[in-house]
């Protein structure tokens, strides 16, 4: 199983779509995603110490909301850029993780938008067959 | 979610459409628009939104949308939806991440001609002075978290008081810069740390900054009232509470999940997540909005004082040769406590307006004095390359909408589409063409901002016009548009 993400339209913003064999795999590749749009496909190094990204909630698709919210606030408000991000366990209302990667240098790198938060409108978490699947819409 | 083909919806009359109670709504739907506007959003989810708004607790008249309508997250963009007091809901998805987005209007004493030769001066100045784009901030305003409080709490007036602007402004903006009942103490350490230096900041996406001219008055005896005149350069600030606001959103909306579960709410949409006016959560939510409205004002406030020195600095003019008052601020996104009449009844209700005006009528207590006999101005800006309008709130509004109309254009493309649209233009060149001077931090945000990405907001006010809940005063069109 291929982990991959695409973006979804939305009128006024945008949506991550992510696929995986196993539900950390929805967590990294909808983090990927919001690294995407923050900073395009600039190469960050993993020169910082893993910074830990922990979140829960009620249910997959609240804490996937608020484990990309925790990203978000560490990836603009702390200036960490990852080069990698780790989710070691998703599942039980909690979601834990590491991100590694550099502190925001605007000599290398550019923030292209602003991403004011990973919302819950219509975020979905599926299991098929052999995969599972993610929704979820950003406000810009 | 369902399709908004299969919505079912009556046409009232040419600008205003029923979609009839069905299944969990507790009321109508009732969307302002044109039969167009109607046939483009029969192909998005804007209606289904409306519908979900419906299902709220305690809803008073119909879930409502403006003609700028178009697909957002819980409530739809363009969504008025009232509650009652005693048995209604408060929703932050009801107000939306970018609390008290507004804009602000100044008047300058200034004609077109005299402003020209200055103007890529003038565009530098303010795209210098006044801090736009992701991640900027002015490192002179950077505020202790004591200061911080004082500013949730004050708004405007704390502006003001700390040499940001007059008095006479504070009386020309809603609720005259400040909403009661503001709590810092509610607001988590990270979203007092998100607005602690982005306090006078512009942002990014769809915020911006303009310097307009008078293109044409429609309603010359309320222009005059106003302090507007043809040719007559103004300029207008949309922006809102920034990081801060986004914070309180978002802690809001886990709050508000628990308790949409602990008192039995039933969601259409997590988004929509909501608790009851009078509980400890629907209290909170208010008194934390506020903080973040007030943030809002504040920001707008101090970005005037910023411009009004841009002009003094570049045409070497003072204060009273310029005269750059504020003609209004309106806030966009919030909730607040009004009065209405329901059937005969005056009744105290939470009016929801995300991507919505409030647009009060002439001698309303809450219009301005200067204003009385006009009714509250309402500010609704375009697209960069076209233009924006100033109208008036009306009686029609008051009575049918809870005093609400729209806020913008509303969009037509996903930014992605806009993008797809604008490559290989040269934007910056085409707007120049037009005598329209842009300066932007980058390319990406601007591609996404393109005219064709929205629709014209004259088709919009005409609609607004024609269902009586607004009036057209005065079309501006931009010299120079300063994004993010």
């Amino acid at each position: 199983m291929v982990n991959r993400f695409v973006l979804l339209e939305h009128t006024a913003d945008i949506g991550v779509e992510a696929v995986s064999g196993n539900r950390e795999g929805l967590a990294e590749q909808s983090g990927l995603a919001l690294r995407r749009l923050l900073f395009g496909e600039a190469a960050a190094e993993p020169r910082l110490g893993p910074v830990p990204i922990a979140a829960a909630g009620n249910g997959d698709e609240e804490t996937l909301v608020n484990w990309l919210n925790e990203l978000l606030f560490t990836m603009v408000d702390r200036g960490v850029v990852p080069a990698r991000i780790e989710v070691s366990h998703f599942g039980d209302g909690r979601i834990a993780g590491t991100l590694h990667g550099e502190q925001f240098d605007p000599q290398k790198f550019r923030m292209l938008r602003e991403i004011k938060a990973v919302t819950h409108h219509q975020t979905r978490v599926d299991h098929q067959a052999d995969h599972w699947t993610s929704v979820v819409y950003l406000d810009l | 979610m369902k399709s908004d083909e299969s919505i079912k919806i009556e046409q009232i009359d040419p600008c205003r459409w029923r979609i009839p109670r069905t299944g969990d709504m507790r009321t109508d739907g009732l969307v302002f628009a044109s039969r167009e506007m109607m046939e483009v959003l029969r192909h998005e989810q804007a209606l289904q939104q409306v519908c979900n708004v419906a299902t709220l607790p305690g809803i008073v008249g119909p879930a409502m949308a403006m003609p700028d309508i178009h697909w957002g997250y819980g409530f739809p963009i363009g969504g008025v939806a009232a509650f009652d007091e005693h048995d209604g809901v408060v929703s932050p998805g009801g107000v939306g991440y970018d609390i008290n987005c507004g804009v602000r209007l100044l008047r300058t004493n200034l004609e077109k001609a005299e402003v020209l030769p200055e103007i890529r001066n003038l565009a530098d100045a303010l795209y210098h002075n006044v801090p736009s784009g992701v991640g900027s901030h002015r490192k002179d305003l950077r505020l202790s978290v004591s200061e911080e409080k004082r500013v949730l709490r004050q708004g405007a007036g704390w502006a003001v008081a700390n040499g940001f602007g007059t008095l006479n402004d504070l009386d020309h903006i809603e609720e005259s810069g400040c909403i009661d009942n503001a709590d810092p103490e509610l607001l988590s350490d990270r979203a007092l740390e998100r607005g602690r230096n982005q306090l006078g900041t512009l942002g990014s996406g769809n915020h911006f900054l303009e310097i307009d001219f008078v293109e044409k008055v429609h309603n010359p005896q309320a222009a005059d009232a106003l302090g507007l005149f043809a040719g007559q350069v103004v300029v207008s600030i949309h922006t809102g509470s920034r990081g801060l606001g986004y914070q309180v959103c978002d802690d809001s909306l886990r709050t508000m999940l628990s308790a949409a579960r602990k008192y039995d709410i039933k969601l259409p949409d997590r988004q929509l997540c909501c608790a009851p006016l009078d509980s400890p959560e629907g209290r909170a939510y208010l008194s934390a909005m506020a903080c973040a409205a007030n943030f809002a004002f504040a920001n707008r406030q101090i970005i005037t004082a910023w411009v009004r020195e841009s002009f003094e600095q570049i045409l070497r003019k003072g204060p009273a040769d310029l005269r750059m008052s504020v003609i209004y601020d309106v806030c966009h996104n919030i909730a607040k406590w009004e009065t209405h009449e329901i059937d005969g009844r005056h009744r105290r209700l939470c009016v929801h307006r995300k991507g919505a005006t409030r647009a009060f009528p002439p001698h309303h207590p809450e219009t301005p004095d200067a204003y009385k006999t006009i009714g509250q101005p309402v500010l609704i800006p375009g697209d960069m390359g076209r233009y924006s309008y100033v109208l008036l709130g009306t009686e029609t509004a008051f009575r049918e909408t809870f005093g609400s109309t729209c806020h913008g254009a509303g969009r037509v493309l996903s930014r992605h589409a806009a993008k797809k649209k604008a490559r290989g233009q040269d934007i910056f060149g085409e707007l120049e063409r037009q005598g329209i001077i842009l300066r932007a931090a980058g390319r990406g945000t601007v591609a996404e901002e393109i005219s064709d990405a929205y629709k014209d907001v004259r088709d919009v006010v005409e609609v607004v016009e024609q269902a009586g809940i607004g009036k057209i005063v005065a079309r501006l069109r931009p010299m120079a548009v300063i994004k993010g």
